[in-house]
């Protein structure tokens, strides 16, 4: 067998109440030593079971009904004797070979031999590097369980080996690294933390189950560029899990597409993505929004949601015709919050203060859609709760426009606030946990007007059918419970609700994040076609660059809590100026991108990209300074520190 | 962290002067005071007090000063290691109390380590076998045993011991070692006591224990972190016992605080159902008649094992998880 694994008729069944369920179908797939094979599906087809199958990590009520998983015993291709300085530290390490052929499916999980082969030639990383690491121990100590379990190396040799693995996967200080705990360190740094302890004992395969759809977009790229070297120079062979085909496009030389527990499409990536032949495929491809996807082109769901309006609905006051000269419906000026951190009794460590949102103006025309867009942590859910003052700022106006009238919404008691609080609602990210799951589908989208106290209960229950209506929904659903339904149609609730008071303007916090792609493009669709025949106004926060392409008329990118290039669409998708929003753009992996995306990305960790300070003249920002938003024609503005010309705006 | 230790000092300090306030305050809320409970009885035994006794036994006692200054001699007193005078008992409080809180600890202690020995391993071996048969069993066991009141299970022990082997397993010693000094033979007898009274405590205790055990270890196993170390290739016991155990132990070290009192006062009731010449009984009676200095000290006692016992847990947790010793500000 020339393959490094070889699955062949795979079929996983998970008892359930009242009999097996089918996980997996017949699926068959190969990877051969040094390549880099990707599983790509939805949530829920199967892909992360195929993982957890070989790895003998399947749940209690898992078990392979037929099949088998053929590992050809061997550790990386890595030719020990001829390492340089850095891994000839790891090459002291003596690793027991395995000998011909296993069928992994044919082995009790919880056996010698499974637990040999499970850490020390086939190991896995996890999709939250948080979660995945024990908290109270140190991650020298985790990842020296590696070595001890799978090599015979002394035990007071662990730490210089440990170091050397640390520094290798890109830690500035490796000695000091061995003794940090995973809290202390950033998402980044701990998954870097995780691949060390899954590759010390040089396995020849890696399992990466969705291995940065935890993180930020830029440390996903420096995440993926390490697997990519380390496969490399390891020589070793990577499985890797995602649902995001940009991903794949980049990294896996072969790709399995699963669907529903069966194999849909399998083959070399370049074939995949150049002439898919599946429908599936092909739909997918459609439904998935890209950097150069322009608000003109409609994606394409695979089942689209129908949305009607009806007269309730319709019945809506009109705005006069000179309203929208007194100013856009919101604009936000200088606004600024700091969070002080805890104040730890009264003689310890002075309070910490971080400057959530610093100096921010915004404005939204009636009718726009505003993008804010930005790492976590940058500010842009802050700055949207801000708006519709779930927080109250410290400084800075509010000021809405109501029908042609100014309301300084920051001035207002929050007796006052009611009325505009009608006006702007706010649909959440996680549809799963925004639903009260003891609320009926009417309670919840009637809650609303029973709180503003807006008609009968008959113009309620007409009022919730034809919201239902309006998202595609059934109205027979009116009395079922939010556990009943699918991620997309838990969303879909959510924007029924936040649409019942009638709102002018609505706030989207992520509002498909949480949602696989195919369901994705049908909610960005559905919320398009509301802002059409609604007239709403929306103020969208993401990360993700693809969809605020594909949903915006106006960007605004967000860093540390300072908004740092503002504009229309596509002048900053195609003209960016500012370097953060250079490095937000080039760190998202397009599936249409050519193959260099990954040598873009920057290698080392804390790079100057999300630090004021190290961005280049003029756009440099010492600490908390003062910083000016300068004009770049068109609407376009860009934040610069410093005084100096600006560089010619890239291409 | 010398800092803090300090500063901590300083609050237990603070916390314990304010409960002695509220403990004093709330023994004199009763109407009347030792005296009036002391008369009344008197009085219904068909003797007659005469006014001048009266005010003699309140000045004798000091009941005659004002609350205030009575708090005041009470504190300074404890201070210079004098805890008062026992009204009832007519001896001072520390000899009152002596040989019982001895005797208290010893019995609860036991009762603690019976808890801890017992509920441990079942504890942890229902949550790895949930939903077992095994599991079932030891759920009806501990919901038969946190069902059953502590006092009913010693009346029904007392009956049995009696019926079938016609001795009492009342009191903690045979009858001949009461009131004796200490000698080996005296201990022997005491440990062979020791085990009923144990048992009867203990059995809510351990199975509450067991319960909320496999409740938290159930939670660590779905962990992410069990899988990654699963995915390592450790064994299960080791891994068991490595992570999972290890934070399911939290909430356990965090109850010591609760723990230390109960050493100390704790079972009440099954005390005095059994006559064991430990502690609970005395506060009882010295509370029912008003024995403020008696009580107030007890439970004063109770106040500083309880402020002492959070202290030690507050060390302990930061010693054993590296979240709260390094988060609030800690050095390495």
């Amino acid at each position: 067998m020339k393959d490094l694994l070889r699955v062949r008729n795979l079929s996983v069944g998970f008892g359930l109440q009242g009999g097996e369920a089918r996980v997996l179908d017949d699926v068959s797939f190969r990877v051969r030593p040094g390549s880099t094979v990707a599983l790509v599906g939805e949530s829920g087809s199967g892909k992360s079971t195929v993982a957890r199958a070989i790895m003998g990590l399947l749940p209690r009520n898992g078990r392979i009904v037929d099949g088998r998983i053929l590992l050809r015993g061997a550790h990386t291709g890595f030719d020990w004797a001829a390492a340089d300085a850095h891994l000839k530290h790891l090459a002291r390490i003596h690793r027991p070979d395995l000998d011909g052929v296993v069928d992994l499916a044919d082995h009790d999980p919880d056996s010698p031999r499974m637990r040999a082969i499970r850490g020390g030639h086939v190991s896995m990383i996890f999709q939250d590097p948080m979660s995945s690491l024990s908290p109270l121990h140190t991650i020298g100590n985790q990842i020296g369980d590696v070595l001890g379990l799978h090599t015979d190396l002394p035990r007071r040799e662990y730490r210089p080996v440990i170091a050397a693995m640390l520094e290798l996967v890109g830690f500035p200080d490796p000695a000091r690294a061995v003794d940090l705990y995973p809290f202390e360190l950033s998402g980044g740094m701990r998954q870097r933390a995780m691949i060390a302890m899954s590759l010390i004992a040089a396995p020849g395969l890696l399992i990466a189950d969705e291995p940065t759809s935890a993180l930020d977009v830029t440390v996903q790229a420096q995440i993926l560029k390490l697997i990519q070297d380390l496969k490399a120079r390891l020589g070793m062979a990577v499985l890797l899990i995602t649902h995001d085909l940009g991903v794949v496009a980049h990294m896996a030389d072969e790709v399995v597409v699963l669907y529903k527990g069966q194999v849909m499409e399998a083959g070399a990536a370049e074939d995949i993505f150049r002439r898919p032949a599946h429908p599936y495929l092909k739909a997918l491809f459609k439904a998935l929004p890209r950097l150069s996807t322009d608000r003109a082109t409609r994606l394409v769901p695979l089942r689209e949601v129908k949305s009607r309006t009806a007269h309730l609905l319709a019945d809506k006051p009109v705005w006069p015709a000179a309203a929208d000269d007194a100013g856009p419906l919101l604009a936000l000026d200088d606004v600024d919050k700091t969070f002080t951190g805890k104040k730890k009794g009264w003689l310890g460590a002075p309070r910490t203060t971080r400057h959530a949102v610093n100096g921010v103006s915004l404005a939204i025309r009636r009718g726009d859609n505003l993008g804010l867009v930005g790492e976590s942590g940058c500010g842009k859910t802050t700055l949207s709760k801000i708006a519709m003052r779930a927080i109250e700022p410290d400084a800075g106006s509010i000021r809405f426009n109501d029908h042609g009238r100014i309301v300084h919404l920051d001035r207002l008691s929050a007796r006052e606030m009611i009325p505009y609080r009608r006006r702007m609602q706010y649909i959440f990210q996680d549809p799963a946990s925004s639903l009260d799951p003891r609320m009926t589908v009417f309670a919840l989208i009637a809650e609303p007007l029973r709180i503003h106290d807006i008609g009968d209960k008959a113009f309620r229950v007409e009022m919730v059918k034809e919201l239902l209506t309006l998202v595609g929904l059934d109205h027979k659903f009116m009395n079922r419970f939010p556990h009943s339904f699918s991620g997309g149609q838990k969303q879909r609730i959510g924007i029924a609700r936040a649409l019942a008071l009638q709102p002018d303007l609505v706030l989207c916090d992520e509002p498909v994040s949480a949602l696989d792609v195919v369901v994705q493009a049908q909610v960005l669709n559905l919320l398009k076609d509301l802002q059409k025949a609604l007239g709403l106004t929306y103020l969208f926060v993401s990360h993700n660059m693809a969809v605020v392409r594909y949903m915006c008329d106006r960007v605004a990118v967000m860093c540390m809590g300072r908004v740092v290039e503002e504009g229309p669409t596509d002048r900053i998708f195609d003209a960016p100026t500012h370097p953060y929003t250079r490095a937000l753009l080039a760190a998202v992996p397009d599936p249409d991108g050519s193959g260099d995306w990954l040598s873009k990305a920057g290698p080392e960790p804390r790079t100057g990209a999300g630090d004021p300070a190290a961005w280049p003249a003029p756009f440099a920002i010492a600490g908390d300074a003062v910083a000016t938003m300068r004009e770049l024609g068109g609407g376009h503005r860009v934040l610069v520190g410093t005084g100096g010309p600006l560089p010619e705006a890239a291409a | 962290m010398y800092v803090y230790l300090m500063r901590r000092l300083f609050t237990m300090l603070v916390s314990l002067l304010a409960i002695s306030g509220l403990i004093f305050l709330i023994i004199q809320l009763p109407p009347g005071d030792f005296v009036t409970a002391y008369v009344t009885e008197l009085e219904s035994q068909g003797e007659m007090v005469s006014p001048e006794k009266i005010a003699f036994l309140r000045q004798q006692y000091g009941l005659d000063k004002s609350p205030l200054e009575q708090y005041a001699d009470w504190i300074v007193g404890i201070l210079q290691g004098d805890f008062g005078y026992s009204f009832e008992y007519n001896l001072p409080v520390t000899e009152v109390v002596g040989d019982r809180v001895l005797l208290s600890i010893v019995v609860n202690a036991a009762t603690i380590l019976f808890i801890y020995a017992v509920s441990f391993p079942l504890g942890v071996y229902a949550a790895t076998h949930q939903y077992t048969l095994s599991d079932y069993g030891l759920s009806f066991l501990g919901f038969l045993g946190l069902a059953t009141p502590n006092f009913l299970l010693a009346l029904v022990l007392l009956y049995l011991a009696n019926r079938w082997f016609g001795t009492s397993i009342g009191g903690l010693m045979d009858p001949q070692y009461l009131n004796r000094p200490w000698s080996v033979d005296k201990v022997l007898s005491v440990l062979e006591h020791l085990w009923v009274p144990v048992v009867v405590i203990g059995t809510a205790g351990t199975a509450g224990m067991i319960r909320r055990l496999r409740a938290n270890l159930l939670d660590e196993l779905n962990q992410a972190y069990v899988v990654t170390a699963k995915a390592k290739g450790m064994a299960p016991r080791r891994l068991l016992v490595k992570y999972p155990l290890r934070m399911a132990l939290n909430p356990f070290i965090a109850d010591i605080g609760n723990l230390l009192p109960q050493v100390v006062s704790g079972a009440v009731i099954v005390s005095a159902v059994m006559s064991l010449p430990t502690t609970g009984p005395v506060l009882l009676s010295a509370l029912q008649s008003q024995d403020v200095y008696l009580a107030g000290s007890f439970l004063l006692l109770l106040a500083v094992l309880t402020v002492v016992g959070m202290f030690v847990s507050d060390l302990l947790l930061a010693a054993l998880d590296p979240r709260i010793r390094l988060v609030s500000g800690g050095r390495r």
